[in-house]
């Protein structure tokens, strides 16, 4: 047969079973694109801490150099459900990320000062002026906080060494003219997002690397006085609020620190890759039925071929068409619906824009390459199996 | 020309018992006649037939067709030789559903790429021949079982082989298109063709050159 003659053959004789793996395949593309997008989805709102069921057991409470730091945490310990005060440096300065390492990058984080903190792997001392110590994951997109979708690519894994062009906006008078000015950071140290309470883009830098940097941004003259801030725990999430008024009566500014509950993440995470493997599972169930059928209403249409003078090398090559055309047809149809799905959410729900002649790749397109090659291998691994057996159901025909 | 049989065996084994089927056989069947085989249902007749054309293999024996040992062939040779030399017709027409008339008959013709202009031509022929030019797109569910077994008939002759074995070719069609068949078959006998008719059909045994029966493996020539 020419290779025209196989195709038209094996379109014919597949029409059916072509239509069901096309459409199984698309269902199952999408259910593992669902499957990744959505514990992204999940994950990068549950990072966001916009959902208001976290615990906000922290909080920054910011206060005037007119007061004395003494009398502030005073007035604070007074505040019932107040369970801690940090009465170190806490100064907290916005820092614009440029680089790291010579990449660019762009992004926005907090310098804080908390020399008193146990954590474990923290550097005790700063060696240089301009040592900091970050977290292991760092979010470097540009405002996190209106920022709802968070690329799972955009989180930053750091670690010792990394060095940091950053810089700060120095206000230069009351009409908020201001200058950028630039600073090179040392990440010195990492800690593990996972294991304390902290705010994910927060690093802490030494006292005199804080008050350098606040003094410089904030001049002295443009506010009067100098501002100070001091960390709070708060007993329990549930007394957030009441805390809040009671700080803010006292004059003080008062801002949320957010707390990621990571047992929750964590499980989220199991719970996406236990339902990646039972989906894989039930796709290598699924091909295996699905193939085995179909090689089983082959019989008889290959018993014929034989008694018309085709041999086995010759069959095995009908087969081999129909395998490419089914294995090709069905994953170009699956990506495709699976490009088109992805582009019509991105413009309906995020309103990005679909620019065309760029290429749009779903998030998790390994996750999905990988599901191919899966199936790839289980459909030809099952195809050979039943060649094999069909081989051996000769004389069957009557 | 002919097709010689010596000492052909064939067994079945099931459950460990053992099933004789054809018990060393030995018969000429020559080119020009229509031969016809009768015999119980389970004799072997089919299995005759199916050992001829080596869809199923021997236990013992040979088969010589055009000076060829034919069950010492390998894969490759026997089907190529299949596909040249023999025609096959099926007591249940067995065409492929999803091709229509004329599909099913050129099919044998695609192996060899004999499918050009000349076998085109042939085709349209056959199909004329047979009574079915006006439904070459047709699908073989759409067709009557007299239909049907035209078009296997047509398949069968696609290649234009010397050999056609016809395995109770008028078990399903009506009288009619019965004596039509049986006629057509004895026209082919007069192109030097050898037709071997496995029957249970008493009433077409009239049109036959030369009658055997097969009974408990043996073949044995049956006088008219």
């Amino acid at each position: 047969m020419t290779n025209s003659d196989k195709i038209k053959y094996c379109t014919k004789s597949g029409k059916k079973y072509y239509k069901q793996f096309m459409i199984f395949i698309t269902l199952l593309s999408i259910l593992i694109i669902g499957i990744f997008t959505f514990k992204n989805v999940l994950l990068s709102y549950l990072y966001n801490g916009i959902m208001k069921q976290y615990n906000y057991n922290y909080a920054f409470v910011t206060y005037s150099s007119i007061d004395k730091k003494e009398d502030v945490i005073n007035n604070l310990n007074k505040i019932n459900h107040i369970k801690e005060t940090f009465n170190d440096y806490e100064n907290e300065i916005s820092i614009y990320l440029e680089k790291i390492d010579d990449k660019e990058y762009k992004g926005s984080f907090y310098l804080v000062g908390k020399s008193n903190l146990d954590l474990k792997k923290m550097s005790k001392y700063y060696q240089n002026n301009n040592d900091i110590i970050c977290p292991a994951n760092f979010y470097y997109s540009d405002d996190i906080e209106k920022n709802k979708f968070i690329k799972r690519s955009d989180v930053l894994k750091l670690s010792r060494g990394n060095r940091f062009k950053t810089y700060y906006y120095k206000i230069l008078d009351k009409n908020d003219n201001s200058i950028k000015t630039n600073l090179e950071l040392n990440v010195i140290d990492i800690f593990s997002n996972g294991n304390y309470e902290i705010d994910e883009n927060i690093c802490y830098a030494s006292r005199s690397l804080l008050t350098e940097i606040f003094n410089n941004a904030y001049p002295i003259d443009y506010f009067g006085n100098q501002i100070d801030s001091l960390m709070i725990s708060i007993d329990n999430s549930k007394n957030h609020q009441y805390v809040k008024e009671k700080v803010e009566s006292l004059g003080y500014d008062f801002s949320d620190v957010y707390y990621i509950d990571y047992s929750f993440i964590n499980s989220i995470k199991k719970l996406s890759v236990l339902l990646m493997i039972l989906s894989i599972f039930f796709v290598i169930l699924l091909i295996i039925n699905m193939n085995k059928k179909r090689y089983y209403d082959k019989i008889k249409e290959f018993n014929i071929l034989r008694t018309i003078g085709y041999s086995n090398k010759e069959i095995k090559s009908i087969l081999t068409s129909d395998i490419i055309i089914i294995l090709s047809s069905s994953i170009i149809i699956s990506f495709v619906v699976i490009i088109l799905l992805i582009c019509i959410i991105k413009l309906i729900i995020y309103n990005y824009p679909f620019i065309i002649g760029k290429l749009v790749l779903p998030y998790n397109y390994k996750s999905l390459i990988l599901f191919y090659l899966i199936y790839t291998i289980i459909f030809i691994g099952s195809s050979k199996i039943y060649y094999l057996k069909l081989l051996k159901a000769q004389d069957k025909i009557k | 020309m002919e097709i010689i049989i010596s000492n052909l065996t064939k067994k079945y084994f099931k459950k460990n018992k053992k099933n004789i089927v054809l018990d060393n056989i030995n018969v000429n069947f020559k080119y020009g006649k229509l031969y016809m085989i009768i015999g119980k249902s389970g004799a072997g007749k089919t299995s005759l037939l199916k050992c001829i054309s080596q869809i199923t293999k021997i236990d013992y024996g040979n088969i010589m067709i055009k000076n060829i040992v034919v069950n010492k062939l390998n894969d490759k040779e026997l089907s190529n030789f299949r596909n040249n030399n023999i025609g096959f017709i099926f007591q249940n027409y067995n065409l492929l559903d999803f091709l229509t008339v004329e599909e099913n008959v050129i099919l044998p013709s695609l192996k060899n790429k004999k499918y050009c202009n000349k076998s085109k031509k042939r085709l349209e022929n056959l199909l004329e021949y047979v009574g079915l030019k006006d439904k070459s797109e047709y699908f073989p569910t759409e067709l009557s079982g007299g239909e049907q077994q035209r078009v296997a008939i047509a398949r069968a002759l696609i290649n234009d082989p010397d050999i056609i074995l016809a395995d109770e070719p008028t078990g399903n069609i009506d009288n009619e298109n019965k004596d039509n068949i049986i006629k057509l078959f004895k026209k082919l006998t007069q192109e030097n063709k050898c037709i071997i008719v496995v029957t249970h059909d008493n009433e077409i045994l009239k049109y036959a050159d030369e009658i055997y029966t097969l009974n408990k493996g043996k073949l044995d020539k049956y006088d008219k």
